[in-house]
């Protein structure tokens, strides 16, 4: 599953990469969106995108079809560290 | 002198302590990427010497606020060319202690660098009151540099800091951190830093900074590599595939990994955190972006903002222009009819300075009303907010949501709006943006439609206003749309946007701001509006046989070359004997609303009351007037605005954008009029021609000129 399809209020861990557009992911490496690290989705836009999320420590804003490039398992609240 | 340099993520507190350090004029805001050019300023460090202390001057240079060092946007680019400058001699890497992680990453790039450097934490009482403990001293011993924690806002700490920078300075440490990227990426960074030398000579750097960027896939070192006539591309990217092959993931992704992971090891070691607080920025998200209070609360702040700017375009603009006029142009002509009589030509020379300079004056209020609402939604956060409600919305015009508040202002007054595109990270979106934004009629226009509303719909004005402003805004999304697919062509921007945390505005810093973006405007626009004025002005105060004129007449150069150029605008709607329509096509040059101003100066010389000239002058009626008006809500802005164009995207695209909107003005207006009035084929086709003309240019230049290659 991408990151595309969590919802609001769900948390979920980065486990990889589609190959895309390499500007644009090294972009959101450099961010801190690596493997294994955990985001949680804040909010979503009224419109129904762009969302927000909370990714080491800090809020960040992604588009829903842009971030379909981002793998990720979803996780139960009780796995989060 | 020596040069110390400021580097961090965005919105770090980098220009804070930018303008701690130097004292200097800097704008601080709470937007991601405020900062687009580097800013230096002089900084007075405290030095320790032999029989006491002194102070010793260094310069300061703020670099854009950059998350990494690839050459991918422009910010990054001009900080990574910054950096093999090899100017500064001290590098001071400012980092939020609220989101350490993220901030420690620029700082590994840094390390890799191998440049003199000390770590400045920022913003360390917001990080205690959510519980994050930083053992400074223990990251400085892992890293090998100082490290200082400030609060930016806190006297003490910012003496503190000059002495430690002034120490630093003279001791200036490479960092000595050992960066474990694992046994095959090690291997393959070996290798290839054999076949890096000669780049890394030419750079200044080291072999393995450069081996490291080749198999990151970085094109600014590919093509470094192809100049020093170094390692062959063909090497770098078998060695990609390699390291794709062995470790399933190409490198960049495995690099980050690896540099993810020392920083979790360096968080693990020198962060202490107890029970993690909920941010207060979270739950007044909740309220801010939620899904039914959302939209409304932000239409609700547009709106405010959108009425600062119409009421500043309205009362004080006037009354600074009144007072501009009176100090400029009224008081010097009474001083020169005392001293040199009332006819003499110098009068004019000086009305036509004087015009030029009130001109100038009045766009005073509204540019700083406009920023200090920028500001305000800047510093607190919400700006970043806005661009998140409006992404969405945007997106239908090709455009992010970043460029919804340029736009908005846009409808009080182009030339704040188009300063406001700064915000845009992209230079392909700045530019559309820039471009569309004259459609958006602005408040000088308004006055025109009103009266030409009155005269041609009296039953409902309203209905002939409404639809000016939906022309303009369908017609800027086509614009838009097409230009996108044809003169700025260029990969699209993808969205990552930050969402800071929210903080209470500082009145001290926005007013600070305002100030500076609008002295900014005065002193660099200014250099252009005055000139242009001035020519436009001594046009407007001369006669063709020379003679100076003392009130605008028919007889006016301005007014000649109007009458002149009447036949011209004949396919839009402006009968042969309407010169006077004609002429305020030219003095709508000075300020929109001059177009009805002029019109009805030039009708009562001839006897007529405004809208019974009007309507004889439109015989046709609502449509004939309806094609004129086309063409003053698309025509080239005024020159306000088109100086501030000029400044922003270069002489250039400044030619083109002001042809541009005059051709596609008068082609739209000629096909109203040829649909709706004259029922002429043979017009229709000439602007449908010229329309696809310049958009068959655009395409063929955009083709080899993409605008993110600028």
């Amino acid at each position: 599953m991408t990151l595309a399809e969590l919802k609001e209020g769900e948390f979920a861990e980065i486990t990889g990469y589609t190959l895309g557009n390499a500007a644009y992911r090294a972009k959101l490496l450099a961010l801190g969106l690596t493997h294994g690290v955990q985001v949680r989705i804040i909010n979503v836009a009224p419109l129904g995108d762009p969302f927000e999320i909370a990714v080491r420590g800090y809020h960040l804003s992604l588009r829903r079809d842009e971030v379909r490039v981002i793998k990720v398992k979803k996780i139960a609240k009780g796995e989060v560290r | 002198m020596k040069t110390i340099a400021l580097i961090g993520n965005p919105n770090c507190g980098k220009s804070t302590i930018f303008n701690a350090l130097t004292g200097a004029k800097q704008h601080i805001g709470n937007w991601p990427g405020v900062t687009v050019e580097a800013k230096s300023g002089i900084a007075r460090l405290q030095v320790e010497a032999k029989g006491g202390g002194g102070e010793t001057e260094v310069k300061v240079v703020d670099l854009p606020g950059v998350y990494s060092l690839t050459a991918t946007s422009e910010d990054e680019r001009a900080s990574l060319e910054y950096l093999l400058s090899h100017e500064a001699g001290l590098y001071v890497n400012v980092l939020d202690a609220t989101a350490l992680e993220r901030n420690l990453y620029l700082t590994l790039l840094l390390c890799e660098l191998k440049v003199p450097m000390v770590l400045v934490v920022t913003m360390m009482d917001i990080a205690r009151h959510r519980n994050i403990e930083i053992e400074l001293n223990h990251l400085s011993e892992h890293l090998g540099v100082p490290v200082i924690g400030v609060n930016a806002n806190n006297a003490n700490d910012l003496a503190r800091l000059r002495r430690e920078l002034g120490k630093a300075i003279d001791a200036a440490k490479v960092p000595a951190v050992k960066l474990a990227y694992g046994n095959e990426l090690e291997q393959e960074i070996d290798i290839l830093s054999s076949c890096t030398i000669k780049t890394a000579e030419g750079l200044k750097v080291n072999p393995q900074w450069v081996a490291i960027k080749a198999l990151e896939g970085d094109p600014f070192i590919r093509e470094k590599l192809e100049a020093y006539h170094d390692m062959a591309p063909e090497v770098v990217d078998g060695a990609i595939a390699r390291v794709t092959k062995v470790l399933a993931d190409p490198p960049d992704i495995e690099l980050a990994e690896a540099r993810y992971g020392v920083i979790a090891g360096l968080v693990r070691d020198v962060v202490r955190t107890t029970r993690m607080k909920i941010h207060v920025s979270e739950v007044i998200d909740r309220f801010v972006l939620n899904r039914f209070l959302g939209l409304p609360l932000f239409l609700a702040v547009m709106g405010g903002v959108f009425a600062l700017v119409s009421f500043a375009g309205g009362v004080p603009t006037g009354f600074f222009h009144s007072a501009g006029e009176w100090v400029f142009e009224f008081l010097p002509n009474l001083l020169m009819v005392e001293f040199f009589g009332s006819t003499s030509w110098l009068t004019a020379v000086v009305g036509a300075i004087g015009g030029a300079l009130s001109v100038l004056i009045s766009f005073v209020p509204v540019i700083f009303c406009m920023f200090f609402a920028l500001s305000i939604l800047e510093d607190s956060g919400y700006m970043a907010r806005a661009a998140f409600l409006a992404d969405r919305l945007m997106r239908w015009m090709g455009l992010p949501g970043k460029s919804f508040v340029p736009m908005l202002v846009g409808f009080g007054c182009s030339v704040p709006a188009i300063l406001a595109t700064r915000a845009l990270e992209s230079k392909r979106d700045r530019f559309l943006t820039i471009f569309m934004i004259p459609f958006m009629s602005c408040g000088a226009k308004l006055p025109v439609y009103a009266a030409f509303a009155v005269a041609f719909s009296p039953e409902s004005p309203w209905k002939m206003m409404v639809a000016l402003y939906l022309t303009g805004v369908v017609l800027g999304t086509l614009s838009g749309l097409a230009l996108r697919r044809t003169l700025f062509r260029g990969e699209p921007a993808h969205f990552i946007m930050e969402l800071p945390p929210y903080h209470l505005p500082r009145l001290k810093h926005i007013l600070l701001h305002a100030w500076e973006r609008l002295w900014g405007f005065l002193w660099r626009a200014g250099k252009f509006i005055v000139p242009v004025m001035f020519l436009l002005g001594l046009l407007n105060a001369f006669s063709v046989n020379g003679r100076w004129v003392e009130r605008a007449t028919e007889d006016t150069l301005l007014a000649q070359v109007g009458r002149k150029l009447t036949p011209a605008f004949e396919p839009i709607g402006v009968e042969p004997d309407n010169w006077p329509a004609s002429v305020a096509v030219f003095t709508g040059l000075f300020a929109k609303e001059s177009v009805i101003g002029t019109m009805n100066g030039l009708y009562a010389q001839q006897g007529d009351e405004l809208q019974d000239a009007m309507r004889r002058h439109f015989p046709k009626g609502f449509h004939q007037a309806f094609a004129y008006l086309l063409f003053i809500l698309l025509y080239v802005p005024c020159v306000g605005a088109t100086a501030v164009v000029f400044k922003e995207i270069g002489k250039f695209y400044g030619v083109i954008f002001v042809c541009y909107l005059t051709a596609l003005g008068w082609s739209v207006a000629t096909m109203y009029h040829a649909v709706t009035v004259s029922h002429s084929p043979y017009w229709f086709a000439v602007g449908e021609a010229i329309v696809a003309a310049m958009f068959g240019v655009f395409g063929l230049y955009g083709r080899k000129h993409r605008v993110d290659m600028l």
